[in-house]
């Protein structure tokens, strides 16, 4: 635990980047017409500095996606930053105030709502704990299967620029190259590469939610902003969240790019978590009442949850697949969870 | 002024006031043919209907009290109302019954709608909004005129508050069964779903929300996502 904390916290990071960048080669220039199953938001629609066009020369460095990728992941794992945030989903808007600070290498993070019901939460220790995991030495297996199909999970289009809290904004398609994810377009701020704001598409280009600053500030947080403002704010502590406990769950059914990063044993069953190094879903499977035996979806904006059951060995367990995925994909994944054989 | 046919400069004045983009002078134009021409009124009446419906406001519970309250206003403004002649006060005893049967059918119309869509399958794109509105709105607009005549008392008609941005947050998630063979959807989506299940689902979202923010390279977005229905999710 503590050997693994001493990791470098870009190395996550990195690690991330490279699961986004799968294939490499798989860039802007190779776009094609405009025609695809996902049509650009609104958002996107905007007149565009950099059109993706056919013969260019190598770009300069800001010009591909792996260098704002880069960017991305350090931004996000060791800047310090506070702001207010419009949180949008499905007709909702809620306003948030955001702190992120890095504290001993690890992330702290602050969310105050500042609509609706008053609610907070701080989380502590992001960040460092899940190297581990995703190790360069589980990478290899996992990912040359798929580079053999010559396909990453996403197609990622730089889309140009776009005025985002009166910051110069650099804004990344990456268009799902299967039905079993969501689409994702990024805003990144050209000097720091920290999103800006994220829209999740589905399909038809349905807008399912976007999170967009207002008001950036870079200055360094104090410890005060750190500090709970409410009593009953939500802490969290991430420092063990990435720990990777023994399951005799496992999926029948995985979708190509998405592997298991984390295994979580909980008081009623196990939680198993897997990415695809942008979208996240976690498997829940677990011995609850007769009452909660149900099959159906629930849908949060552009999250979706999925419950369902299996039986092993004359004992009913509720499985519920949660994640930012169509909900076709989670009732798929729902369905093909089984316990290992010969356990 | 002079030019362009008045009626349309009306209208387009009306639809800039729909959309908040009405200049003082619009606004001064409107208010004073507004309450000599009943047609406008009318319209003024259809678009905040069919907004409503578009923005799925929940037209059935809230309308038929706003609309006998505001007959009642009406009633007791009428002495004061020179343009109520004859005709108008006949549209006052005729009208409002069909005026209150319309909303409510509307209403129905868009509630039924939310049913319909409730039960589908490819739950990932339901637009309530726009079934609602094709739904509920048409049938408005074409049954809606009988009321209109009798809000003759313009600006008051004219100032009707309508957020065009709902900042309510909604804890529960909504809650799709699997539908099963011979079972009417509707009797399915009509029970109430168990607090225990709204309070599981609360849970396991915000677990999830938890544990995606350290896997994923958006940022801050997964927390933004773990507050929400946090008073349920204990």
């Amino acid at each position: 635990m503590t050997g693994s904390r001493s990791f470098p916290q870009d190395k996550a990071n990195s690690m991330l980047l490279a699961l986004l960048l799968m294939a490499p080669g798989v860039l802007a220039q190779q776009e094609p017409a405009p025609t695809g199953p996902v049509t650009d938001p609104p958002a996107a629609a905007e007149p565009q500095l950099a059109v993706p066009g056919a013969g260019q020369e190598p770009r300069a460095q800001t010009d591909s996606v792996e260098y704002w990728l880069g960017k991305l992941s350090a931004a996000v794992g060791n800047l310090e930053y506070s702001g207010l945030v419009t949180f949008e989903h499905q007709g909702m808007l809620e306003t948030l105030q955001v702190f992120h600070a890095v504290r001993d290498g690890e992330q702290v993070e602050r969310v105050r709502y500042l609509s609706g019901e008053p609610r907070e939460l701080i989380s502590h220790g992001t960040g460092s704990a899940c190297n581990r995991v995703v190790s360069p030495l589980g990478r290899t297996n996992q990912w040359s299967s798929i580079d053999g199909q010559g396909s990453g999970s996403y197609h990622f289009i730089l889309r140009g620029g776009e005025r985002i809290a009166d910051r110069d904004t650099v804004v990344i398609e990456a268009r799902p190259r299967d039905q079993h994810r969501l689409g994702v377009f990024l805003n990144l701020d050209r000097e720091t590469g920290l999103p800006l704001k994220s829209i999740l598409v589905g399909a038809q280009g349905k807008v399912l939610e976007r999170y967009q600053f207002v008001q950036l500030d870079l200055s360094p947080i104090s410890d005060a902003d750190l500090q709970p403002g409410s009593a009953d704010a939500r802490r969290i502590d991430n420092r063990h969240a990435c720990e990777s406990a023994q399951t005799r769950w496992q999926l029948g059914w995985l979708p190509d790019g998405y592997q298991r990063v984390a295994v979580r044993t909980l008081a009623d069953g196990d939680m198993l978590v897997f990415s695809d190094g942008l979208s996240v879903f976690t498997v829940f499977v677990q011995r609850l009442g007769p009452e909660l035996e149900y099959k159906g979806r629930a849908i949060r904006g552009a999250t979706v949850a999925y419950m369902d059951r299996v039986q092993v060995e004359g004992t009913n367990y509720t499985v519920t697949v949660v994640g930012e995925i169509p909900d076709a994909t989670a009732q798929r994944l729902a369905g093909s969870v089984a316990m290992e054989p010969g356990s | 002024m002079s030019h362009g046919s008045h009626q349309d400069r009306l209208n387009e004045s009306l639809s800039a006031l729909m959309d908040g983009e009405a200049t003082e002078l619009e606004l001064q134009r409107l208010l004073k043919h507004g309450s000599a021409e009943g047609d406008l009124a009318e319209r003024w009446s259809r678009y905040q209907l069919a907004a409503s419906v578009m923005r799925r406001e929940q037209v059935a519970p809230a309308m038929p009290g706003l609309a006998a309250g505001i007959a009642a206003a009406i009633e007791a403004e009428a002495p004061l109302d020179v343009h109520s002649g004859d005709s108008g006060s006949a549209a006052n005893d005729g009208g409002r019954s069909p005026w209150m049967r319309t909303l409510s059918r509307g209403a129905v119309a868009a509630t039924f709608a939310f049913a319909a869509i409730l039960g589908v399958q490819q739950l990932s794109q339901p637009q309530p909004g726009t079934a609602g509105s094709e739904v509920g709105a048409p049938q408005l607009a074409a049954e809606a005129p009988q009321p209109v005549q009798q809000s003759a008392p313009q600006p008051s008609g004219f100032y009707v508050p309508a957020p065009t941005t709902r900042s309510v947050s909604t804890g529960a998630p909504r809650l799709v069964p699997e539908r099963q063979p011979g079972v009417p959807v509707q009797t399915v989506i009509q029970q109430a779903p168990p607090a225990e299940l709204i309070r599981h689902l609360n849970r396991v979202m915000i677990q999830h929300s938890q544990q995606a923010g350290h896997v994923s390279t958006q940022g801050m977005v997964p927390f933004a996502r773990a507050t929400y229905g946090e008073q349920d999710g204990q």
